[in-house]
């Protein structure tokens, strides 16, 4: 409470002088020889007192300042006169000489008889705390709306509160006034994000001004991101505004995802389902290694965890997940298919939170905190038990038989935050996955022992700043380790893989506006992996894509073995300017990027006696143009196109001189997109977009029996993929959000030695996904999901021929990939509860269940012995999973 | 960046451990209900190019006969695909073909390796093209052997053409080895003998010894409609160690060396002890050879299709399976295929009485 200056008058009347003054009066002399009776003296008293004023030339709170007045007093009671007895300093006598003559009293009184007195009283001038002010009934709400990844102010954000609404002026800023207290939803709609919706909790008498930082998307006026980007966020909006929270994510309230925001990429269009079990993430008929994930510019080598039942990341930590199927901006290169970008929360110093989960697959911890408001701090764990809790309900031990994921991540970030403008962050990012299994048979030809560890690590430090004329910089150094083994033996024929590599990486990022027109970002882009790689066993073990196989044959017993080592390494500079015509209703946004690569590989020739082992190493420089369009024709109503050119180096894998190629160089890629969006209402919007992309340079499998030495592989595969896509999307309003996604995808790739295309190994040419959640109030939740999509493709068998050798069957094969799993179809549902407990303490429990209606999907096709019969393996039946997640 | 191997198989057998899903498909290989080639062998089973080589096939129909005329054989000299996961190129699947050497029809056939064999199927390299550096060689199985197949095809009435395939173990030598390994290598390597089964024996009504069967025996033993026994296959017992005059031309012996079991080279018929190059860690190190079993017969059911011993456990010189007698009275026909993992092929025909 702001304290004020208040003058009290303390009185301290001292009587001396007027009984001094009446006995003067009235008293006999003194040597009278007669003894006076006893008198009665009332004196006076004070019935109306006038404060003082402070003296305006003096400082408030100086300490305490008394001034000694003598008031003269008549029988009636008035003030006859005031003089100074002790001066408190001339302002203050002044002040006390003129409040004291208003003074009035109640006479004194001798034996009765009211008289004239004269008084002492001392004014005391003193520094009180200022009475509370009157208890406000209204708050007055402001705040501004700036665009996160520059900071810019946004103007023209219709900012809703209940019916009230607001837009934002050219500084970005919004007001409202007398605004009811209590908790009230807050909506953020205009043209170039998507409308969003929070809550905030307003106490009456209290001052705010909040701040959202939007994150813009597809239709984005002057952002630095490019075109058909879908943005899927824990929130959209980025608050700064302390004691208050952020609503419950979007994502995590989807159904069959376990409430892990990065599992909603799987349901976005574009993207193919996994199957069953899977991790691998298929995008716009790319190849799941061609799909490039990062998390704040740092690289990292898988999205989800072994079996596809969690990401990578935890969900406490990510503030939005981005996947762009293609046609992505020079800030990135390396891959032919899509860009999967996970944002992590800015960290903030208001107060510690964190959270606790724990379901059956996994248990998690999150908490983030400040010390001061300079250092920031976030970390979160995670560790699988599904191994445990399968032990429990079915035999103990069925981790022999079954291959069960065990699984831990962490991250960790500590953030030094000088001043409002500079961020310095130190993180880092581990993940482990392991998964085995042994099945002994009576035959020693098919037993078989299973394992798999993948992992990785990243530490990072990022630096970021906001400049005065409105860009950003941004530099992020990464290193780290990725390490992958895979291995098996079928009988006695081995396979095993491992790579282990250590990954060197900078993203250096200048984004600015030199005009107002004008948005350029520029920055450079180095990677350097090295890897260290072995392996042993048949050449198609484990297969890569257009390899014909069967679910559950045994390997090929031909067998060889290597070990080398790789470097890929390449310096890419790019730059990419945001060009806003015709009052901003076009962008036009080029872009180029120029990468210088090598490849090096240990190994030219397969190890051979006492010959030397000479490497190899191949330079190559991409220049690599992108170019995008939009133009809004109306505030409804927009069109977008983009064309680029895309480079991926070779896989480690492949650099093989036993199992692949050491003179591989990098493939390529050009994508071609166009799409419109229309806004049909402020929460509702209709994206169409259309696809083709075209890859060259693929490695594939040498056709010939006897291929040149050290040339298993042979960079002539073709690739294409094309299609289109829609997505119907209900924003977060009314309590209801939720989306309808299509997409017609057929991906078909060439091998070596033919010129005819075939249906890629993951193509689903349809995938339709319709999913809704709704908050039924009183803290219940509820989603539903509904997935379709067409079955991968598998190469039919048309005969079987006995193998005396190996007293097996084997197949022959038809038409590559010319038959199809049946579809798939699913339906899943989701309920939640949330407990409050105070202002930000939260229990949510909740009821995912995947696959209701139980329906037997056919995941993968097997045969009997001869291959005379086959049937299906099929999907997950009804799976509940309950789950509980405290957060505070 | 390590890009992570497919994951699918795993996550499909994940899924298999969930819901315990995976469907039965019919049909079990032990059962013999139609006409089939049940093991092809090759005598010896180890050669070198221009070597003379005998086929002799096991082919049997549900009545214990089939019609070995129908089968017509013949030496491929085509080499698979590099990333064909069978074992032989589709090219030998044919009636005729330029990559086909025929053999002649029967039971049994006789034919020549070829001598350009382990150019095409081993450890040579192919020639190269013109301007082009040398070809891959092929790749060795696990026990470090390359194979020279012959394709048998059974014209069987009113079916499919029947495709089987034999394969003869080709002594080529060491590829992609130092001069010091391929002599080490060349010292303890011997080439390859079949296996043979010593004896089947039979234990049943919960009787603990074991009754041989006779091959093709006139007077069966007989078991009751649907009682379970247990049959043992046994094989030879070889040493671990050669000794001059155990007649086993052994690792380390020569004729030089040792003229009473060399003279006449003779390997052993059970586990033999080889010599291995192991293409990753690139040295020469023993090995022994792993034994599998498989059951046949024309009615009952087996426990297994197949059993036996691996590598680690091939001092043990049986193998057991359990087999259920049909129902039904009558006789009963059981074939036993012995292999060894070096391609060695064995076997023997045995007969039950079906009986109250």
């Amino acid at each position: 409470m702001k304290p004020y200056i208040s003058i009290a008058a303390t009185l301290a009347a001292v009587l001396t002088s007027w009984v001094a003054t009446s006995a003067a009066q009235s008293a006999p002399a003194a040597n009278s020889s007669s003894v006076a009776p006893a008198r009665t003296v009332v004196p006076p008293k004070l019935v109306h007192f006038v404060q003082a004023e402070y003296p305006a030339s003096e400082q408030a709170g100086t300490g305490p300042v008394s001034v000694l007045l003598l008031i003269s007093i008549d029988a009636d009671g008035k003030v006859a006169e005031v003089s100074v007895a002790q001066s408190g300093g001339a302002a203050f006598d002044e002040a006390a000489l003129t409040a004291a003559k208003l003074f009035e009293f109640e006479p004194a009184q001798v034996d009765g008889a009211k008289v004239p007195v004269r008084i002492q009283y001392r004014y005391d001038f003193v520094v009180r705390e200022a009475a509370p002010p009157p208890l406000p009934t209204t708050v007055n709400f402001d705040g501004t709306v700036r665009v996160r990844k520059t900071g810019l102010p946004l103007p023209g954000v219709v900012v809703g509160v209940d019916a009230a609404s607001s837009t934002t002026d050219q500084a970005g800023r919004f007001h409202f006034t007398d605004l009811s207290p209590g908790t009230h939803s807050v909506t953020l709609s205009g043209t170039g994000f998507t409308p969003t919706a929070t809550e905030e909790t307003l106490e009456a008498g209290q001052s705010y001004d909040a701040s959202y930082d939007v994150e813009l998307v597809a239709v984005q006026a002057r952002g630095e991101q490019v075109d058909f980007e879908l943005v899927i966020v824990d929130s959209s909006l980025k608050k700064s505004m302390a004691a208050t929270t952020v609503s419950s994510d979007q994502g995590s309230r989807v159904a069959g995802t376990g409430g892990d925001v990065i599992k909603v990429v799987e349901n976005l269009p574009g993207v193919a389902r996994s199957s069953a079990g899977s991790s691998a993430l298929v995008v716009w008929g790319a190849a799941g290694t061609d799909t490039r994930v990062y998390v704040d510019d740092v690289h990292i080598p898988m999205l989800y965890h072994e079996g596809g039942f969690r990401s990578v990341i935890h969900s406490d930590l990510v503030r939005s997940v981005e996947l762009e199927p293609g046609g992505y901006g020079a800030a990135h290169g390396r891959g032919l298919g899509g860009l999967v970008s996970v944002g992590l929360k800015p960290l903030e110093a208001d107060g510690y939170h964190g959270s606790l989960a724990l379901d059956a697959i996994d248990g998690a911890a999150s908490l983030r905190g400040s010390v001061g408001d300079q250092l920031r701090f976030a970390g979160a764990v995670r560790r699988s038990h599904l191994d445990w809790v399968l032990s429990q309900v079915t035999s103990k031990d069925v981790g022999a038989f079954v291959p069960i994921p065990k699984y831990w991540d962490s991250q960790l970030r500590v953030a030094w935050v000088p001043n409002s403008r500079e961020t310095l962050e130190v993180g880092s990012l581990l993940s482990s996955d392991q998964i085995s299994r042994s099945v002994s048979q009576a035959d020693p030809a098919i037993t078989q022992h299973e394992s798999k560890a993948t992992g990785f690590e990243r530490t990072y430090l990022r630096y970021e700043k906001r400049l005065d004329a409105g860009g950003t910089v941004t530099a992020t150094p990464f290193f780290g380790f990725d390490h992958s083994r895979v291995a098996s033996l079928f009988g006695a024929v081995p396979a095993e893989l491992s790579n282990n590599a250590t990954v060197y990486g900078l993203r250096a990022v200048w984004s600015g506006n030199p005009e107002e027109y004008l948005n350029v970002s520029t920055g450079v882009d180095a990677e350097v992996v090295q890897s260290s790689l072995r392996r042993a066993g048949s050449i198609t073990s484990p297969p890569r894509e257009g390899d014909i196989r069967i679910f559950g044959q045994a390997p090929s017993d031909q067998i060889n073995g290597d070990a080398w080592n790789t470097t890929n390494a390449s310096l890419a500079p790019f730059a990419q300017a945001d060009m806003s015509l015709a009052d901003g209703r076009v962008h036009l946004v080029p872009g180029a990027r120029i990468e210088p690569a090598i490849v090096r590989a240990s190994r030219r020739t397969p190890a051979s006696g006492d010959q030397p082992s000479l490497g190899t190493m191949r330079e190559q420089t991409f220049f690599e143009p992108r170019l995008a369009a939009r133009w809004s024709i109306t505030d409804r109503l927009s069109v977008r196109a983009a064309v680029g050119i895309y480079h991926q180096p070779p896989l480690a894998e492949d650099l093989s001189a036993v199992f692949g190629n050491p003179g591989l160089g990098a493939a390529q890629a050009l994508h071609y997109l166009a799409g419109t969006t229309v806004k049909l209402t402020d929460s509702l919007s209709f994206e169409a977009t259309g696809f083709y992309s075209q890859q060259s340079d693929l490695a594939t499998r040498s056709p010939l029996a006897t291929p040149v030495e050290a040339q298993s592989l042979m960079q002539s595969g073709l690739g294409r993929a094309y299609g289109g896509q829609v997505l119907l999307r209900r924003d977060l309003t009314d309590r209801l959000f939720g989306w309808l996604s299509y997409s017609m995808v057929r991906s078909e790739r060439t091998d070596a030695g033919t010129k005819n295309y075939r249906p890629f190994d993951f193509d689903q040419t349809h995938v339709l996904t319709v999913l809704a959640s709704y908050d039924l109030g009183a803290g219940f939740e509820t989603g539903v999901r509904f997935r379709y999509s067409s079955g991968y493709p598998r190469t039919p068998i048309v005969q079987a021929v006995y193998d005396s050798h190996t007293d097996s069957f084997q197949p022959v094969f038809g038409a590559h990939n010319s038959i199809r799993i049946p579809p798939f179809y699913e339906f899943d549902a989701r309920i939640s509860k949330r407990f409050s407990f105070g202002q930000e303490s939260k229990l949510e429990v909740y009821l995912d269940v995947q696959n209701v209606s139980n329906h037997q999907n056919p995941e993968e096709i097997v045969y009997n012995y001869n291959y005379s019969k086959k049937s299906y393996i099929t999907g997950l039946p009804l799976l509940p999973v309950m789950g509980a997640k405290l957060t505070w | 960046m390590v890009t992570l191997p497919p994951t699918r198989s795993f996550g499909l057998l994940l899924l298999l451990g969930f819901c315990a899903c995976r469907p039965t498909v019919e049909g079990r290989p032990s059962l013999i209900d139609r006409p089939r080639v049940l093991a092809l062998s090759s005598s010896p089973a180890e050669g070198k190019p221009g070597d003379t080589v005998t086929y002799q096939a096991l082919y049997v129909g549900p009545d214990g006969s089939a019609d070995v005329s129908a089968l017509d054989w013949a030496l491929c000299t085509a080499r698979k695909p590099l990333a064909a996961t069978g074992a032989v190129a589709q090219a030998c699947f044919s009636p005729k073909g330029a990559s086909l050497i025929a053999l002649g029809s029967g039971e049994s056939a006789v034919g020549n390796i070829p001598k350009d064999a382990c150019q095409v199927f081993g450890p040579t390299p192919p020639a190269p093209l013109k301007g082009q550096p040398n070809g891959r060689p092929a790749d060795p199985d696990t026990t470090g052997g390359y194979f020279q197949p012959a394709r048998v095809l059974a014209h069987v009435p009113g079916d499919a053409e029947d495709y089987s395939v034999a394969m003869t173990r080709l002594a080529c030598g060491l590829g992609g080895a130092t001069q010091e390994q391929a002599a080490s290598y060349s010292q303890g390597y011997r080439e390859n003998e079949n296996p043979a089964l010593s004896s089947l024996a039979l234990r049943h009504q919960g009787r603990a010894e074991l009754l041989e069967l006779a091959p093709s025996a006139a007077s069966p033993l007989a078991v009751r409609p649907g009682e379970q026994v247990t049959l043992r296959a046994s094989w030879a017992t070889c040493p671990l160690t050669s000794e001059c005059g155990d007649e086993i031309c052994g690792p380390g012996e020569t004729l030089a060396t040792c003229p009473a079991d060399c003279t006449t080279p003779h390997g052993c018929q059970g586990s033999e002890p080889y010599a291995y190059f192991d293409p990753l860690a690139r040295t020469v190190r023993e090995r022994r050879e792993s034994i599998r079993v498989s059951w046949f017969a024309n009615d009952g059911s087996f426990e297994h299709d197949r059993t036996g011993r691996s590598e680690s456990d091939a001092a043990v010189t049986y193998t057991d399976n359990n087999w259920t007698a049909p129902d039904t009275e009558g006789s009963t026909l059981l074939w036993v295929v012995i292999r060894d993992d070096r391609g060695g092929v064995g076997w023997g025909s045995y007969n039950l009485l079906v009986e109250r």
